[in-house]
């Protein structure tokens, strides 16, 4: 007979086929697929990928409609999951004081202070004024120079300039000595004028150093230490930057508003503890070690965490078609991250970096649901459809395919939703823990920590968090991203010139981002450390003997995210710590990491039949 | 080192073309901080133009300029292929500044501006040329008077005035 044996993760949904002759000989594998699993795993949405994954399947295998007898679905898929994140700070100037970025060209270079100026008013101020010039964009910059240069013979001292269009080096180029002029300042017209302002522009190479020092900043305003105290933030902003402006304004007020995080309540089968969400994740982590088995969570009302809490639950709610109220989170990861934030009143487009949270959180599903889909896909396909066994177990009979591998062995199945681990110790029961937080978390992280796109057809991180970088030096040749550089036969793409891509199968695809190869290198590296350093070790405390991970040998990695470029080796370096031995599964001598449970489905339907 | 040594980005225009034109495409490259010379070729073509310029600048960049297309070429690409080639009617400004923002970027390592990614710019182009008939105040300049013998006697009062603030 020919059966299948179907695994519907949170983000693909994987086919094995197999053909049982009698319950002698063990089944022989026939063909197997993946394909991306439709809507939230565990609803009647599924059915469309796992037709989908079916078909791929039979046709790999080459067999005919008709000829599947049964097909296997893994037993009340225990978890689905969800991710949220919110900052839990925020810059916001009330009055507009402050303009700092990064233009790809400044012109000239120091630092100068003095009054705001419109340009075409520039013939009116007084021999000796110390002024900063404000350009429109509707004064060439041939004008513009003409207008200063004249102002300048005529005494005006002008110290610096504010540019709306990118015309900082020409102006700064036509005129007598050297002054800095920020450009690019696309709110040109929120500039107030005659305000006390300083303009920095840093050397070549360099970055402004006076205007990102509090005190820099208090000793050209000749600020009160209570002032001082005020521009904290926009000196904060500023640091790193090739250029900046700070306009000071009667009353001007920048302030960092701490927004009410609120706090986490943890409800578990010892005890409940509530912890601040400002400690941050590690706080949350340490409070989730205290309380035993989670039970629940539940989110101060009110507040951004409380609004997470209760987005995740309605989700939650919404897919599994229970109410609210019987939504239970049993587990969750938080994990600390900066992230850009516009500051509210800057003027060109400001970013702070501001503390946020992400949260990974996890419900238990009943077997109600699975029961259903099960129906729902023995009625769409017209073939006897079972439930096969728990999804860890199915697991391990899947990873013991792998050439050379044997008992006591641990499981860490890191997929998109979940970082599972199993533990299996010959002559006892197979002992599983599923955790919240997994590849897409990791993804969030990337997208939030880099300020990508997001939307449309390709997410933009979870390439990122796929593919290795390069930087294309030349229209002939690439510098990967550990230095390596690769030489091509024909001309790349001019569009690819000069930026950073993604070395993928499909050839080179440029990032829509600024960032350089080193900082999204790290980014990347850091999101899957956070990750899956945390939760493989939580996992694998869960299942190891006595809870000591120096008890576990050998560990094999199966999922998707095992499949990752780089992951495996970290985890390998990680782990090699406890003196465990981690290694990527080969399910069935040569599928990798992926089809173990899809395999374990129907080699545990074999077993069963043959045990009688 | 002599002005014609120095590596620069390498301007060629089209027989007949308006040296204005080539005044465009150097500002584009100031602005990234490039030199560039204008050259002679006499390539009708406009890729082997900008080949041309391409193969005798140092930096190995050449642009080709006419009234109706601007290309930009590097030394090392096959000579019928140009980096890009922009073909225009109208807007000459923009697209030969847009080219030599490119041909320095080539130069800087920095990934080079399209014009489809900025439309928004385009529709409210910067004023194309500078000229100092367009007023730039909004008051109205005083009418000044044309017998030589009175703005002779105004010159001199002002420069006694001056003299006296110096004092």
């Amino acid at each position: 007979m020919i059966i299948a044996g179907i695994d519907v993760g949170n983000s693909t949904t994987e086919v094995a086929i197999a053909e049982i002759i009698d319950f002698h000989t063990p089944p022989r594998f026939l063909g197997s697929s993946r394909v991306p699993t439709t809507g939230i795993k565990g609803t009647l949405s599924n059915i469309p990928g796992m037709r989908m994954a079916l078909r791929d399947a039979m046709e790999d295998a080459g067999i005919r409609n008709g000829e599947l007898e049964l097909a296997l679905l893994n037993e009340a898929t225990p978890v689905i999951g969800d991710i949220a994140m919110e900052t839990i700070t925020e810059t916001i100037i009330t009055e507009s004081t402050m303009i700092g970025h990064n233009p790809g060209s400044p012109g000239g270079m120091g630092i100068g202070v003095g009054q705001t100026v419109h340009v075409k008013n520039l013939v009116s101020i007084k021999r000796g004024a110390a002024v900063i010039v404000v350009v429109p964009k509707e004064y060439d910059f041939e004008i513009a120079a003409s207008l200063i240069k004249r102002a300048l013979e005529a005494g005006v001292d002008v110290r610096g300039g504010i540019v709306q269009a990118d015309d900082g080096v020409l102006i700064a180029n036509r005129l007598p000595q050297i002054l800095p002029f920020v450009d690019e300042v696309r709110l040109i017209e929120q500039v107030p004028l005659n305000m006390l302002a300083a303009v920095e522009v840093g050397e070549h190479g360099q970055v402004i150093r006076q205007l990102c020092n509090p005190y820099g900043i208090a000793t050209l305003f000749d600020l009160t230490p209570q002032e001082t105290q005020m521009v904290i933030p926009i000196a904060k902003a500023l640091i790193g930057l090739r250029s900046a402006v700070v306009i000071r304004t009667p009353a001007g007020d920048v302030k960092t508003r701490r927004i009410p995080a609120g706090t986490l309540k943890l409800i578990g089968d010892t005890r409940t503890t509530v912890v601040e969400m400002d400690g941050g994740a590690d706080a949350i982590m340490a409070g989730l070690g205290q309380v035993g088995r989670l039970v629940n969570v539940e989110g101060e009302p009110g507040t951004n965490v409380g609004g997470m809490v209760e987005r995740v639950r309605q989700t939650m709610s919404e897919v599994t078609e229970k109410p609210l109220a019987e939504i239970q989170i049993r587990d969750v990861l938080a994990v600390d991250c900066l992230v850009p934030q516009q500051v509210s009143g800057g003027l060109a487009q400001e970013f702070s970096m501001e503390n946020a949270v992400g949260l990974a959180a996890m419900v238990n599903t009943d077997q109600l649901l699975m029961e259903r889909l099960a129906l729902g896909l023995a009625q769409e396909i017209g073939v006897r459809v079972e439930l096969g066994g728990v999804e860890a177990n199915m697991a391990i009979l899947g990873t013991l395919t792998t050439p050379g591998i044997d008992a006591p062995l641990a499981i860490l199945d890191l997929g998109a939703g979940s970082t599972d681990a199993a533990l299996m110790v010959k002559g006892q029961p197979v002992k599983s823990i599923h955790l919240a937080g997994a590849g897409n978390m990791v993804s969030l992280l990337i997208q939030r920590e880099l300020d990508l796109p997001t939307g449309a057809n390709v997410d933009v991180a979870e390439e990122i968090k796929r593919y290795p970088l390069a930087k294309v030096e030349s229209l002939f040749h690439i510098r990967n991203e550990d230095n390596s550089v690769r030489f091509f036969k024909e001309p790349l793409d001019p569009r690819l010139f000069g930026r950073v891509a993604l070395v993928t199968g499909n050839g080179l695809v440029p990032i829509p981002t600024q960032h350089t190869v080193a900082r999204i290198r790290e980014v990347r590296r850091e999101a899957k450390r956070r990750v899956f350093f945390r939760n493989s070790l939580r996992a694998l405390q869960t299942v190891a003997p006595l809870g000591n991970l120096r008890n576990i040998e050998f560990v094999a990695i199966v999922g998707g995210s095992g499949q990752d470029f780089e992951l495996s080796q970290m985890l390998m370096d990680k782990l090699a710590e406890f003196g465990t031995v981690v290694g990527t599964a080969n399910i069935r001598g040569k599928l990798g990491p992926i089809n173990a449970v899809a395999t374990g489905l129907v080699l545990s339907y074999f077993e069963r039949r043959k045990a009688g | 080192m002599d002005e014609n040594e120095r590596p620069s980005i390498h301007v060629a225009l089209l027989k007949g073309s308006d040296v204005a034109l080539y005044h465009w495409v150097q500002i584009g490259a100031e602005e990234e901080g490039v030199p560039c010379r204008l050259i002679d070729a006499a390539e009708r073509d406009m890729a082997a133009l900008a080949y041309a310029a391409a193969l005798s600048s140092r930096f190995g960049i050449g642009v080709g300029v006419s009234h109706q297309a601007v290309v930009l070429h590097e030394r090392r690409m096959p000579p019928a292929m140009p980096v890009l080639s922009l073909t225009y009617s109208g807007q000459a400004d923009y697209f030969c500044r847009l080219i030599g923002t490119n041909a320095a970027r080539m130069i800087i390592r920095k990934p080079l501006r399209f014009a489809e990614d900025e439309a928004d710019q385009r529709r409210n182009p910067v004023k194309a040329h500078p000229s100092w008939t367009q007023p730039v105040e909004e008051r109205p300049l005083p009418t000044l008077p044309d017998d030589p013998a009175l703005i002779a006697k105004i010159v001199l009062l002002v420069l006694q005035k001056l003299r006296e603030h110096e004092a």
